[in-house]
């Protein structure tokens, strides 16, 4: 149920100002309220788009997300399009 | 019979929040359907409006995702959205209506989840802000799980609404129908950008021509084919379910890759039925 937990973190950066502010000052310390695993937490901190796309986050969930962080349409979909090329 | 009116539209953020990134011509005849829409919304007269529409994980999770849920608040607010570039409003609801229907729906064996506080996002305020632009008609919102796998079966979402159909045959209010959604779009995904026409087409088609064997007999699969975000069809198959005899027709249709989606705008009109 992990991809759950990293679902939710991204979720509540959407939706509540309040953790949006947290998230934005102090990624890592915000992911330690979550279960994550090792890699979920490095492609939370990083911003990852491509590791987060690839590991199942749901696009409607990712795409808000990155637009908060002021990531344009053309390098949100190279990241992720990226990803899915490098894949076997 | 009070229902007065009905349309599906499509419902894609980039309408409002990136309008300028589509052709100017084609955002000119989807303004101009949704003008003709809103005149006729508004000859209706309508007490309230019954909106067939889904959410993007704004109220609901995956630690309780609901198939139906119906708003039976006092208000809705919206957009959740910061990006919008629509007004935030306090959207009246009639939770006297929503609880007329929710009742209809478990007598006719429909248990409707539903919420008396739910917030509104693209999927409901663009459509409310071509529509109903003063947000001055209160609105009953019945969201349909068009996010994740599984959702309920087009066939599923045509009995509802031929059972919300009925059970407003019976009301005392001058109801309009706005679905919302679709049509084939990949919002998001890698596919972002990419419309199936062919799709887009059949379905626009099915819906126009009232073909309710083949609306009811879509699969999950079907859908899935022609984009992650064309299951919010659903919420058109709802209205069709409403609405049968119906007379429809394409008030606009355009692909617009800029807004990654195909966008339609129908009316009915009970003329027909």
């Amino acid at each position: 149920m992990s991809l759950y937990q990293v679902q939710k973190l991204i979720r509540q950066v959407n939706r509540n100002p309040a953790d949006r502010e947290s998230f934005k000052s102090d990624r890592a310390s915000f992911s330690e309220r979550f279960e994550l695993t090792p890699e979920e937490r490095e492609a939370v901190i990083a911003l990852d788009m491509g590791a987060l796309y690839a590991m199942g986050v749901h696009a409607l969930l990712l795409r808000p997300f990155t637009i908060l962080h002021g990531v344009s349409e053309p390098d949100y979909l190279d990241a992720i399009r990226a990803h899915r090329a490098e894949a076997p | 019979m009070t229902l007065e009116f009905a349309c599906a539209v499509s419902h894609a953020p980039g309408t409002t929040a990136w309008t300028e990134a589509a052709p100017k011509e084609t955002v000119e005849r989807i303004h101009s359907g949704y003008r003709r829409l809103r005149d006729r919304l508004a000859a209706a007269e309508p007490d309230v409006v019954l909106a067939f529409t889904n959410e993007h994980w704004n109220n609901f999770f995956l630690d309780h995702m609901p198939a139906f849920c119906i708003g039976r608040g006092a208000h809705f607010a919206g957009p959740v959205e910061v990006w919008l570039k629509v007004e935030k409003a306090k959207v009246p609801g009639d939770p006297e209506l929503a609880q007329a229907l929710i009742d209809s729906c478990y007598a006719a064996g429909f248990d409707v989840s539903y919420s008396d506080e739910l917030a509104l996002d693209h999927g409901t305020m663009v459509p409310l802000h071509f529509l109903t632009p003063e947000m001055d008609v209160p609105v009953v919102p019945l969201f349909t799980n068009a996010l994740v796998a599984p959702m309920p079966t087009p066939a599923r979402c045509y009995a509802l609404g031929a059972a919300l159909g009925q059970a407003l045959a019976n009301s005392e209010k001058r109801v309009a129908l706005v679905a919302t959604g679709g049509l084939s779009h990949w919002p998001g995904e890698a596919e972002h950008g990419r419309i199936d026409r062919a799709f887009d087409d059949r379905f626009v088609s099915d819906m126009v021509e009232d073909r309710a064997d083949r609306l009811r007999g879509y699969t999950h699969e079907d859908i899935a084919r022609s984009g992650t975000g064309t299951h919010e069809v659903r919420n058109w198959i709802l209205l069709r379910g409403a609405i049968p005899g119906w007379r429809g027709e394409v008030v606009t249709y355009e692909e617009v890759p800029a807004w990654a989606t195909g966008y339609g705008l129908l009316a009915f009109d009970k003329a027909g039925a």
